[in-house]
């Protein structure tokens, strides 16, 4: 973890939202609302959050899969926001995602070897020969047998399905990779096994990953940084560690401790709870969008937006961190 | 030998799918107790036969799946096999049950207060429609509905996933069953509103006093809510003890491989030996291996576990295991 590999500086991702009876506008989704990092080489950047805070939509936003309102997410030096169509095919090869269902993002009438192949057909030259091996290479790497290669994916378990888009997602020798609830759909006993993966491909290939996840254990465990959202904005960013141990934004605090310990022994401890619904993103609160929920809410979070403050490495957008 | 206080005994159950395929036993033989106000989990993972443990239990096993063996007493009633009017007064009314997507079970199309009332309404002839109403609106306030009055007359889609398996737990506990079955109640959930939806449902439990079955996937649940529980792996009960004893001293290697393979939100954990995991996958459930079912995925497998089908053991303090290694 040294120097960053991208640099995302005031990002929006909007959506209109178009339910009237006319297919008139009638609102907007605020799903990514000004947020700023930097994703160091070589690290994993945990994006935490509750379903519809704006992780996926951030991720793909990031990789270009869906086109940025506004902002702008330099990596390697180019804005990849202001890429050509052609550039951008040749900056796919550096960025790839994993998604959560392994199902859905499998295409059902191709064989295992050709979804691992597509990629390497369209980005790169290669001879059949050539191309068969790398695919079997990957295979290997990913621990499917060779001989899978020619079935389907339905004949296939979800962890599997899952390895078979990790091995798609790394023909390319791509530098950073969204992991886009990578395990959530898993097992228990699959999810380490895949975890494990990840972590043995990362340090053998020098991967940087985004790791989008609502599992507060399994990101405790593999991120080195994490990032905290809630309804589009980022609250709190910091070392993983340190925002475990001392979260600085009310919120953390409560997410973290909602997700249950497999441990009866602390079950007699009060749980902090927070009340109330996660508000709609198409009407978030005034000033902190958290403010209907927080429990430390006073009379300026509900007409002002806090801004972001730094604590040596860690930020946190609250008016009152948790110091 | 039954001790008054047990309100569901299921005794040696087999719940078989006939299929095209060969017959798959989602359930084989399993034997569960639960005592009154009692929390009980069934944890595994999924295929298991979690799912149609429950619905055997409620009778709502459908072709080409039957219930080939066992029973299913109920306040001293075996189930299997009784009339469908008689199990229809005893569904929703003395064993009520909450699904992992309550949009499934509700209806789309009618107010949710109506949905509610009405369960309400057919359990008691003598009730009328506005006193049910009533009652439907104190039980959404119980259950944390705000605006409860207004919440009455909206539809489900209106709802957030939190209030909707809110509705579902107000329409399982307004009979006041005597036992509920909660099949993953909060798997769809977001983590602070199951956080909610677990305190909420630990609560009334111990207001009504109501027995539970929890059905989860989750060990972190586990721990949180149940008294008791059994551990199932591809059909069968691998381990079964007090939640403390379970969690201190597992003793089934499967139980041992589920407990180190889960990271924990609060401990810190190192990243450099990699986490422990079970190697392979849960096996085919028409082609069971021979022997223990867990064997192919198993450390401490002998020759031997490859041969017999280990039985349950009794290793006292109602700590049951089914491996050889317990076999003297
Ligand atoms: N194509 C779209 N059109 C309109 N709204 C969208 C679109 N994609 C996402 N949104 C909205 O943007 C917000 C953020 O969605 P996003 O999928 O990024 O959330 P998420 O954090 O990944 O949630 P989850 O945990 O459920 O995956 C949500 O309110 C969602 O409904
Ligand atoms: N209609 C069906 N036909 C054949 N097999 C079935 C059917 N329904 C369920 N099963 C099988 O029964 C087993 C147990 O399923 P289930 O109880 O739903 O698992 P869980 O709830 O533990 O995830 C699985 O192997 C599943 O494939
Ligand atoms: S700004 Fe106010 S409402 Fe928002 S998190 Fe901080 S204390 Fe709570
Ligand atoms: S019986 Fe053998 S294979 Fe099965 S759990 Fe015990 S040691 Fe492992
Ligand atoms: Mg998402
Ligand atoms: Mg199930």
């Amino acid at each position: 973890m040294d120097k960053p590999l991208m640099q995302v500086r005031n990002v929006k991702k909007y959506f209109p939202v178009d339910k009237g009876l006319f297919g008139k506008k009638t609102g907007t989704v605020h799903a990514v609302d000004d947020i700023s990092f930097d994703v160091y080489e070589k690290e994993t950047l945990a994006i935490v959050g509750e379903s519809g805070c704006g992780k996926s939509t951030l991720g793909r936003t990031l990789i270009r899969l869906l086109d940025a309102t506004e902002g702008t997410a330099h990596f390697e030096g180019r804005d990849i926001f202001s890429l050509s169509q052609n550039e951008l095919r040749q900056l796919r090869k550096e960025m790839q995602i994993i998604f959560q269902d392994p199902f859905a993002s499998l295409n059902p009438r191709m064989k295992v070897s050709d979804i691992i192949a597509e990629p390497l057909i369209t980005h790169e030259s290669l001879g059949k020969k050539e191309r068969e091996d790398r695919v079997a290479e990957l295979m290997e790497l990913v621990g499917l047998r060779k001989a899978y290669g020619s079935r389907y994916p339905h004949m296939f378990s979800g962890g599997q399905r899952q390895r078979i888009g990790i091995a798609r997602a790394l023909a390319l020798h791509p530098k950073f990779i969204v992991c886009d609830e990578p395990v959530s759909a898993l097992d228990v006993s699959i999810q380490s096994q895949i975890i494990n993966l990840l972590q043995k491909l990362q340090e053998q290939n020098n991967l940087t990953y985004l790791f989008i996840s609502h599992d507060l254990s399994v990101v405790r465990y593999f991120s080195d940084r994490i990032g905290v959202m809630f309804l589009g904005k980022m609250m709190e960013l910091g070392p993983t560690e340190e925002v475990y141990r001392q979260p600085l934004h009310p919120y953390t605090k409560f997410l973290i401790a909602a997700a249950p310990v497999p441990d009866p022994r602390s079950r007699n401890q009060e749980k902090l709870i927070l009340e109330g619904d996660i508000p709609s993103p198409l009407r978030p609160p005034s000033g902190c969008r958290f403010h209907t929920r927080c429990p430390y809410v006073q009379d300026i979070c509900k007409s002002k937006e806090p801004e972001i403050q730094q604590f040596d490495g860690r930020s946190v957008a609250c008016h009152f961190p948790l110091v | 030998m039954r001790e008054d206080n047990t309100i569901l005994e299921i005794n040696n159950l087999k719940t078989y799918f006939y299929t095209d395929k060969g017959v798959v036993p989602a359930v084989d033989d399993v034997s569960i107790k639960v005592k009154k106000g009692q929390i009980v989990g069934i944890v595994g993972e999924s295929g298991c036969g979690k799912s149609m443990t429950s619905l055997s239990i409620m009778q709502l096993i459908a072709p080409p799946g039957k219930i080939a063996g066992g029973e299913i007493r109920f306040d001293q009633k075996n189930l299997v096999g009784i009339s469908k009017q008689e199990m229809r007064s005893i569904r929703g009314n003395e064993i009520s049950m909450i699904f992992q997507e309550p949009m499934t079970s509700l209806n789309p199309v009618y107010p949710v207060g109506k949905q509610v009332a009405e369960t309400l309404l057919l359990h008691n002839a003598n009730m009328t429609k506005a006193e049910a109403k009533r009652k439907v609106i104190e039980m959404f306030a119980m259950v944390g509905i705000p605006e409860p009055e207004k919440r009455y007359s909206v539809y489900p889609h209106q709802l957030s996933g939190g209030l909707r398996q809110r509705v579902m737990i107000a329409m399982a506990l307004i009979c006041r069953s005597k036992l509920l079955i909660a099949d993953e109640p909060t798997t769809a959930l977001d983590v602070t509103i199951e956080a909610q939806i677990l305190k909420l449902m630990k609560n009334l439990q111990a207001e009504i006093d109501t027995s539970i079955i929890m059905i989860t996937h989750n060990l972190g649940i586990v721990a949180e809510m149940c008294d008791y529980v059994y551990v199932m792996y591809a059909g069968k009960i691998m381990e079964q003890a007090d939640v403390f004893d379970l969690f201190d001293n597992p003793k089934h290697p499967y139980t041992e491989g589920l407990l180190k393979s889960i990271p924990r939100r609060d401990v810190h954990q190192n990243k450099s030996k990699g986490l422990y995991s079970i190697e392979g996958m849960v096996p085919n459930m028409l082609q069971l291996p021979r022997g223990c079912r867990f064997h192919p995925r198993c450390e401490y497998a002998v020759d031997a576990c490859r041969e017999v089908e280990p039985q349950l053991v009794d290793m006292g303090n109602d700590h049951l295991v089914r491996c050889i290694k317990y076999n003297q």
